[in-house]
């Protein structure tokens, strides 16, 4: 088991300051009793001794068992000097004084002990509370946290405010070296002067950083590796010493549940990979083949037959080159996103854009792979610019219009329509191919899904719909399948959420 | 054809394939070509054959292709044609700001590639006495008296209207960064504000009656800039 130990002085609890302080007040009230006494003409002794139990009482109440046993013997010996016959001596004559005497150091000290022992009840109890109020303001902040760092952030600042002094948790790699995990922030805050003094990055042997006024505690808060927290006061007391180990601990388990979240999610990511690896190798294997085979035929039906070719077939088989060529390209651009949309690398990097030159740059990049298909677009007037990865925008939409264009029958052309509908900026490609059956319409954007056609080779990945979606979802909007509403085929719909929705400061307005 | 025939055209690229397709191109078109396959070794080459453009792949071995771009601009303003793959665009927009003329994506056509080297060459030589008009399709700048016509018909623009069509025209078939048309048109303080030249780039097809999604003349380079048609 770890040990929360503070090395150092202890210092004695008390302090000389605070004994005299418990002297003086102890001398006072004896003094203002026997005073009283005077005023009140000498009281009678049964009140008198009353009147100096209640001194005793209170100094047990104020300050426990030992200055309540001096004040009992003070108020014995003041009693016995002042009103007992005969006075202004310590003699005593009356028997019914000797046992006035008697009783009353008896009941101050078994009184003051009982008095002492409920203060130190009281007291226990409170720290008790003020430690368990301390604890659960500390769990229910880190259960918050949802880093390694953000939870000794946490711990940093809480020891900082409790132990009103500056805290840096460190990594310690070998004697004289660590470094920084976290450090507690304003009022506390530990700046380049107090890092400079523990030897930081670097740090110092715990004798000098008790010279520099810090004490090193050692803690666990990164597995397998040594680390300490450093406090910058040295006189801690054992409660506080107990509270530090306390809070280190509540540390520990919430960093243990924060890697037990990670290594779960690792493991379902890794799992997820494998199913996409697999699928990436079918795909490899199959997609990318076909048109390579494409290529290899006709080039090499050129290189074969060279000038008895006609000069038509020529161009017709080169063509073939191109355009499979052209194709690959675009699904190694598709496996490419995909890979980096899984591992969550890509960024969007938003940019005003144009609506019109966002369509315009995926209908030219489609025209490229298919240059047979027609394109129609009916972009409405006056749209506002939207604030999006332009880049990735177009490439959503090329994703649809090829996949668009590889359905739609010869001589239909693709309809690209964008308008501004409600808060979103609705972009709706339509084909005039063979459509998808409703319970389908979902499943075109799953990766790897293909809708079953008559020929085998449909050319797709699979991917671009799925790629289309991860974007498009990426800026916050919507990819959907409807029915064309005209006819035969198949209408995706692409909602882009408004640049005025999105709350943007400093971005500039118009 | 017969000035081009002069010019001569220095590659910079490490696959051998690339640089056999190129040389072969270029040369049936006319141009003379020398190769390098890393940047040190382009960086000799150019110091001593001074070629008329450099054809340059940004993916070098050794040295990167914007390190190389970066020390020719210290000596010399020979046009840097940039060859990039659709992905690294960030890298494209870069070397385009370090100072490379113009870009091609890869895989690209070899027309492409030798209509961006056609447009260098002709920026470049007429950069001394500067070609007074220029002149695509239906429209016309004159430079002298700030005038544009479309299909002859003066057309009235604003002044930051007028200085970015200017600056495009200047570099007629040549892409311009968005950061170098912001700090033309606004200055050196504008490079952020991409908004404003969204807008009007906007208006200024609107007086041009030119669409986006079909653009006769202002074509938008996706994330890079925009780019003026020329003949060529």
């Amino acid at each position: 088991m770890r040990q929360y130990r503070l090395p150092g002085r202890v210092l004695t609890r008390r302090s000389g300051a605070h004994l005299a302080q418990v002297a003086a007040e102890i001398a006072g009230l004896v003094v203002a009793a026997v005073f009283l006494g005077y005023v009140m003409q000498r009281l009678h002794h049964a009140n008198l001794s009353v009147l100096f139990l209640l001194v005793v009482l209170i100094i047990a109440t104020r300050h426990g068992l030992w200055p309540s046993v001096v004040t009992s013997l003070l108020g014995f010996l003041a009693f016995n000097f002042f009103f007992t016959v005969p006075y202004g001596t310590f003699r005593v004559t009356e028997e019914g004084d000797i046992a006035t005497l008697v009783f009353f150091l008896a009941i101050a000290i078994l009184g003051g002990n009982l008095a002492s022992r409920l203060r130190a009840a009281l007291r226990r109890r409170d720290q008790a509370l003020e430690r368990i109020s301390n604890l659960y303001d500390f769990s229910h902040g880190i259960a918050g946290a949802a880093s390694a760092r953000a939870i000794m952030q946490t711990l940093a600042d809480h020891l900082a405010a409790t132990l009103d002094a500056g805290i840096a948790a460190l990594e310690v790699h070998r004697e004289t070296e660590s470094s920084l995990l976290a450090a507690s922030r304003s009022p506390h805050d530990v700046n380049t002067r107090t890092l400079d003094r523990l030897r930081l990055p670097g740090g110092c042997p715990a004798a000098e950083a008790r010279d520099a006024g810090w004490v090193l505690v050692p803690a666990s808060l990164v597995q397998g590796s040594q680390t300490q927290l450093a406090i910058g006061r040295t006189d801690l007391t054992g409660e506080q010493r107990e509270l530090v180990g306390n809070l280190c601990g509540q540390a520990e388990v919430a960093l243990d549940r924060i890697r037990l979240a990670e290594d779960l999610d690792s493991s379902r990511r890794e799992a997820e990979r494998a199913r996409l690896r697999s699928a990436l190798l079918t795909s490899v294997s199959h997609d990318l083949r076909t048109p390579l085979a494409s290529i290899v035929g006709a080039a090499s039906t050129v290189q074969e037959l060279g000038d008895t070719l006609a000069a038509s077939d020529r161009a017709d088989l080169l063509e073939t080159v191109m355009g499979e060529a052209r194709r690959l390209n675009g699904y190694i651009q598709n496996l490419l996103d995909m890979t980096r949309l899984e591992h969550g690398e890509l960024r969007i990097e938003r940019d005003w854009e144009e609506p019109s030159d966002l369509i315009g740059a995926a209908v030219r990049r489609a025209t490229e792979v298919w240059p047979g298909v027609q394109i129609e677009t009916r972009v409405a007037p006056d749209l506002s610019l939207v604030h999006v990865h332009g880049e990735l925008c177009v490439q959503a939409l090329h994703n649809v219009i090829d996949n668009a264009a590889r359905y739609s029958p010869p001589g239909a052309p693709l309809q690209v329509d964008c308008a501004r509908e409600g808060r979103t900026l609705a972009i709706r490609i339509t084909d005039a191919g063979p459509g998808i059956e409703e319970g389908e319409r979902e499943r075109i954007f799953d990766m790897f899904y293909r809708t079953e056609s008559g020929d085998s080779y449909s050319g797709g990945t699979g991917l671009g719909l799925a790629i289309t979606r991860g974007i498009i979802e990426a800026h916050g909007g919507q990819a959907y399948a409807a029915p064309n509403p005209a006819g035969p085929g198949t209408q995706i719909v692409l909602r882009i959420p408004d640049a005025m929705a999105e709350s943007e400061p400093g971005s500039g307005g118009p | 054809m017969s000035e081009d025939a002069r010019s001569r055209i220095a590659i910079i690229e490490d696959d051998a394939q690339i640089r056999k397709f190129l040389r072969i191109s270029l040369e049936a078109h006319g141009y003379g070509v020398t190769e390098a396959r890393d940047g040190p070794g382009g960086l000799e080459m150019i110091a001593a054959e001074s070629p008329d453009v450099v054809i340059l792949d940004l993916g070098l071995p050794t040295m990167d292709g914007r390190e190389v771009i970066r020390r020719l601009r210290e000596w010399t303003d020979v046009p840097i044609l940039v060859l990039s793959v659709r992905d690294a665009e960030d890298e494209k927009v870069g070397a385009l700001d370090d100072g490379a003329n113009d870009y091609v994506t890869k895989p690209a056509g070899i027309s492409e590639l030798l209509a961006r080297v056609r447009v260098l060459l002709r920026n470049r030589e007429k950069e001394p006495g500067a070609d007074p008009v220029y002149r695509y399709g239906g429209l016309e700048v004159n430079f002298a008296d700030r005038r544009v016509l479309m299909d002859r018909v003066e057309i009235h623009l604003s002044r930051k209207e007028y200085s970015l069509l200017a600056l495009l025209a200047t570099h007629a078939g040549q892409v311009m960064t968005h950061q170098q048309i912001l700090r033309h048109v606004w200055g050196e303080d504008a490079v952020r504000e991409t908004h404003n030249l969204r807008v009007l780039v906007s208006s200024l097809r609107q007086k041009l009656a030119d669409e986006a999604s079909r653009s006769r003349y202002l074509v938008t380079e996706q994330g890079v800039g925009y780019r003026l048609r020329a003949d060529g």
